[in-house]
């Protein structure tokens, strides 16, 4: 495991807990950065109010609450810093920030395509995130991924499924998303500037030649079922009931099948001397190690008429997409570890030390070279364990000095640069003022969501006959006759709701119980309560606004348009890297006149209202609130201010409070 | 490269133009077409014959031989009848009673040709006239429009989208700033465009008094830059909250009988706001109207579709031209692809069909009361002047007055133009 170079086998025990020296060595690991980051140069650090805030927005993805900012200030600990990011790195908010990175690069929807449910991807990827999965495993587990997409704990086929039918794409993408270079262009021509030809780009997506996405229903576990299901369905309902059983049967059937022949045919427009038009292409690679798959293309046969379809002459998997992650996923590839670190540098510092993160190529120059290097090498040396790359990184002076509002100054010493919040960081803290508890269920989260689709896979592969047959009815009445079926589910659910009240009416207690919980905001009663009426049947349902009330992380992907994340700049999960933060005038709106007001402002159900009806005096609710939104305590000229008008007014003062300190840059901005 | 680095001339340039030498230099006096970057830099301009466009979006795929491609006394036409209009041999369905004495106005367009079949890339490639990719992201015509020409009203946006739900259009490769400003519910108007009804005009403005002092703060230790235009955005909302120009966005301001005539659907009251919109100086509005994919049961589902089309479209013509607005305004209706001719008769329905179908356009220049391209005797097949989304999306960059044939560059370095290389159809024009 040792690799030689200026971390020799320190980095290795990192992951471990309590291991004696380890904080020596993670320091001195942060220093080797930061001689190359902030070179001889003093760094002035920011002060501590500005690191609590920033530490939980960068590693949690919120705004710190004030007994943790409180906490953190009253630590007499001279190495608190290092503590705190620490701890932050094992919170379940870790799992849900670094998530929406991914996200983001990997463009995850919660519907990958027609009636194809994302969520066992999005399951995958979350528990990746949580269990510490290394990134180049992870990488190399989306590359490879194979089988039906909807069987449990096999989400990571959802990554070929996101460019389903889109080989050529999905090419550009893995390359654009892993390795930071562009090669797009040369899918549909030789580049005028850039170096690949368009042949080199099918060489490419040879690599990933041969999939399919569909299995067939010979294929099923219960293969033997379906052919009786479909004998019996063809007799007596026609083609209409096929439709429906087809259907019905999409998502069981949807996955990523072939694991790669290392071949794939030119376009019929082919237009260059080197190749003829639907040639077929052998894979190779065009930089990096060379490597090339061997294997024979299909011989054309005479025309006759038992081959009039010549596609159905497919050439052999030989797992060549096995041979290209491990391509990708090599330390050797000259892009591999510098794209991660160079995305993860400007996810951390606010820019890439190479930008834009996704024009690597042999030419592109870092800002700092140097820098550069040494997180590639720190990166190798971890292991590609993302939590203990970023634990050396905020150890560095670089990342705790003050923040900077422009560019780096000609010195190039590198600090934080302001920026405006993430759309999802602006949404999770507004939701730390207002909801308790915020992340108790991120890392379940994802498991509870994919159960539908799994219980869906594992019930259509081992239904019997005749539950498939009076499945496949209702489906096929849902096509044929929408409005029959819409009925017909209205009637299930006003039975279950009558049942339910039934239920609720025979134990009136344990109703009451549960009212009486919610209104006093008493979370454990609540849980009590929901518990004993879960107990005589009652199924617990979250109401509307607990639903809505979450984090990003755990809402649909990406959010609905018009949703607060999409005005502040969430990706519709289209592009790559699609986020943004700049600003508008539907955001600006939200923030004067909507979602602060209804939310925030005007709730006394909100967490931060409910704590400031508890501050004893007006100077403990001013204090309270800039804690709680800002992240420090106010200046003495603020206090003054904003006790004049407590005194006036104190219910129109702490509603004032609120809305200015929300509204406020301070807010918006990380610094 | 000269004229790319023209396009992305900085705002200060852009307004100046906008301001000053647009009307100048077509001699267009009553139309003050184009803005600023596009017009100097290029040397591919054409007079415009438009300003502003509204584009009614038939989302799902609207059957041409049920609507606008009328094919009576065939086994294709079903239970559709046609009805004559006051525009001589042009045929619509007899739902279309109001549209019907407003078709002098609007030249049908039967030879449209889409090459995609499936609803999302349909919707995309109509609105682009681009396939749809996983690595770039093309603009939608508003977007170019805003991006090339810019706006009107410095307090409204360029470019809204009415209706468009989970599908709304994006800017693309352009940026967020020239994505449209999506509304909902046109009766609803510009959410949180008012004040808090629990918050008086002495509260807001103490509040923002309070919020102006600390953002002064937070600016003497970062500097302007840092706050990143944000100042300037609270500025441009608060303009927009207490301008003459936020009623642009309440159709309530209308008389009831004129709400009532454009029908009580999102498609009606959204060609309302859309109106109100282009009168303010918004130039380019979607309305978009779904439910038009009638797999099943297609004659009773146009039965509520068509009348609300047409009171809809029938209306706006009106309108528009009551007001002359009709002659700067390109009104546009469009949808991804046409339906089967053949009944699939066990559910009376009618499935995609992108290999013929109908668009309309009015207004803007174009000459009324025409059609343009003809399909067989089954509408099945395009045989005269065929129509591709591209070429459609080209004439009305062309009423714009847009550069066709300037290749504007992506942020990767990728050049794209207006339409994807689509010709335009000049001859529908007056």
């Amino acid at each position: 495991m040792l690799r030689c170079g200026f971390l020799v086998g320190f980095l290795a025990l990192i992951s471990a807990n309590l291991v004696p020296g380890e904080e020596d060595l993670l320091r001195r690991a942060a220093s080797e950065l930061d001689r190359a980051a902030t070179g001889s140069t003093r760094v002035e650090l920011c002060s501590d109010e500005e690191f609590v805030r920033r530490a939980h927005l960068e590693i949690v993805g919120r705004i710190p609450t004030a007994l943790e900012c409180q906490s953190f200030f009253d630590s007499t600990d001279p190495d608190k810093r290092a503590a705190l990011t620490d701890a932050l790195l094992e919170q379940p908010g870790h799992t849900s920030r670094m998530f929406n990175f991914w996200v983001d690069l990997l463009r995850v929807r919660t519907k990958l395509n027609n009636q194809v449910s994302g969520t066992p991807y999005i399951h995958w990827l979350k528990s990746a995130v949580a269990t510490g999965k290394p990134y180049d495993e992870m990488v190399r587990e989306l590359l490879t991924a194979e089988g039906p997409a909807h069987e449990r704990d096999n989400g990571a086929t959802g990554y070929f499924l996101r460019d389903r039918g889109m080989p050529e794409d999905n090419m550009s993408n893995t390359l654009r998303a892993f390795l930071g270079t562009r090669i797009e262009c040369a899918q549909c021509h030789d580049h005028p500037f850039d170096q690949w030809t368009q042949k080199q780009f099918f060489e490419m997506t040879a690599f990933t030649g041969g999939m399919e996405y569909r299995a067939k229903l010979k294929d099923l576990p219960n293969a033997d079922t379906y052919r009786e299901v479909s004998r019996e369905l063809k007799e007596e309902g026609g083609n209409g009931a096929m439709r429906g059983m087809r259907q019905l049967l999409r998502p069981t059937l949807s996955g990523v099948y072939g694991s790669g022949t290392g071949l794939v045919r030119l376009p019929k427009d082919y237009q260059y001397d080197d190749a003829k038009p639907r040639a077929w292409v052998q894979a190779n690679s065009i930089f990096g190690a060379p490597l090339s798959i061997e294997n024979e293309p299909p011989t054309p046969k005479r025309r006759g008429k038992k081959n009039k379809n010549r596609s159905n002459q497919a050439p052999n998997a030989v797992d060549s997409r096995a041979a290209f992650a491990d391509w990708v996923t090599d330390t050797e590839n000259p892009f591999f570890t510098k794209s991660i670190v160079n995305r993860l540098w400007k996810r951390v510092m606010g820019r890439g030390l190479i930008e834009p993160v996704d024009t690597l190529d042999f030419e592109s120059k870092a800002s700092n070279p140097q820098l550069l290097a040494k997180l590639e090498r720190l990166m190798i040396e971890v292991d590609y364990d993302v939590d203990a790359f970023l634990r050396v990184v905020y150890r560095t002076s670089a990342w705790q000095a003050k923040a900077v509002a422009d560019e780096p100054t000609s010195d190039g010493v590198a600090a934080p640069l302001v920026r405006r919040m993430s759309a999802e960081q602006v949404w999770d803290s507004l939701l730390t003022l207002v909801v308790e508890d915020l992340d108790d269920e991120i890392d379940e989260s994802g498991a509870l969501q994919a159960e539908e689709a799994y219980a869906g896979y594992e019930m259509l592969t081992t239904s019997s006959k005749d539950d498939l047959i009076a499945r496949v009815s209702r489906r096929t009445m849902r096509m044929m006759d929408p409005d029959a079926f819409r009925e017909s589910r209205r009637e299930e659910r006003r039975a279950k709701t009558e049942e339910r009240r039934k239920l609720m009416k025979e134990h009136p207690e344990l109703v009451r119980a549960l009212r009486k919980a919610r209104r006093n905001g008493d979370k454990e009663a609540e849980q009590r309560a929901l518990a004993a009426l879960e107990a005589v049947g009652v199924e617990a349902r979250p109401s509307q606004r607990q639903r809505e009330l979450q984090r990003a992380s755990e809402l649909k992907l990406p959010a609905p348009n018009g949703h607060f994340l999409r005005q502040f700049g969430q990706s519709d999960h289209e592009q790559i890297d699609g986020a943004h933060t700049e600003p508008s005038v539907p955001q600006v709106l939200s923030l004067l006149n909507g979602a602060v007001e209804t939310a925030l402002v005007q709730n006394p159900e909100a967490l931060l209202n409910r704590q400031l009806t508890r501050a004893k005096n007006a100077g403990e609710k001013i204090e309270l609130a800039f804690l709680a939104v800002l992240g420090r305590k106010p200046t003495k000229s603020e206090r003054g201010v904003w006790i004049e008008d407590f005194r006036s007014n104190k219910k129109r003062a702490t509603g004032d409070l609120l809305w200015t300190l929300v509204n406020s840059h301070e807010f918006l901005f990380v610094q | 490269m000269n004229t790319n680095s023209f396009l992305r001339a900085d705002e200060p340039t852009r307004r100046a133009f906008l301001g000053g030498m647009a009307k100048g230099l077509f001699g267009l006096s009553a139309l003050p077409v184009l803005g600023g970057r596009a017009l100097a830099g290029s040397n591919n301009l054409t007079p415009a014959t438009a300003r502003n466009v509204i584009y009614l979006y038939m989302s799902g795929g609207m059957s041409h031989v049920d609507t606008f491609d009328l094919k009576p006394g065939t086994d294709v036409q079903g239970p559709t009848e046609s009805l004559r209009t006051n525009a001589d041999g042009v045929l619509v369905s007899s739902h279309f009673q109001t549209l019907a004495k407003q078709m002098d106005k609007v030249c049908v367009i039967n030879s449209m040709k889409s090459t995609q079949g499936a609803h999302s890339q349909g919707r995309y490639y109509a609105h682009t006239g681009y396939e749809l990719r996983g690595t770039i992201q093309h603009p939608t015509m508003g977007a170019w429009l805003s991006h090339l020409a810019g706006g009107l009203n410095p307090t409204l946006p360029n470019h809204v989208e009415i209706g468009g739900g989970q599908y709304t259009a994006t800017a693309g490769f352009l940026g967020p700033k020239h994505a449209p400003l999506p509304i909902g519910d046109p009766a609803a108007g510009l959410q949180n465009s008012k004040r808090n009804d629990a918050v008086d005009a002495k509260t807001f403005e103490r509040r923002l008094a309070r919020m102006r002092e600390m953002n002064e703060e937070f600016a003497r230790k970062h500097g302007e830059k840092g706050v990143g235009g944000y100042r300037d955005m609270y500025d441009e909302a608060l303009r927009l909250m207490s301008s003459r120009d936020l009623a642009a966005f309440d159709i309530t301001q209308e008389p009831q009988a004129l709400r009532d005539a454009y029908g009580d659907s999102t498609l009606g009251q959204g060609a309302l706001l859309a109106r109100r919109l282009v009168e303010h100086g918004v130039r380019f509005v979607e309305v978009v109207s779904g439910g038009w994919d009638t797999h099943n049961d297609n004659f009773d589902e146009l039965e509520e579709l068509v009348p609300n089309l047409d009171r809809a479209l029938g209306t706006l013509l009106a309108d528009l031209d009551s007001r002359g607005l009709l002659e700067e305004t390109l009104v546009v209706v469009t949808t991804e692809f046409g339906r089967t001719p053949t009944i699939v008769t066990d559910r009376m329905g009618r499935n995609h069909y992108p290999k013929a179908y109908s668009s309309l356009l009015a207004g803007g220049g174009v000459r009324g009361g025409t059609t343009w391209g003809k399909t067989d005797e089954t509408g099945s097949n395009v045989i005269e002047n065929p129509v591709t989304v591209p070429d459609f999306n080209a004439t009305i960059a062309h009423a714009l007055g847009l550069p066709l044939k300037d290749e504007i560059y992506s942020p990767s370095g990728r050049p794209f133009t207006v339409a994807d290389k689509g010709v335009p159809v000049t001859e529908i024009f007056a």
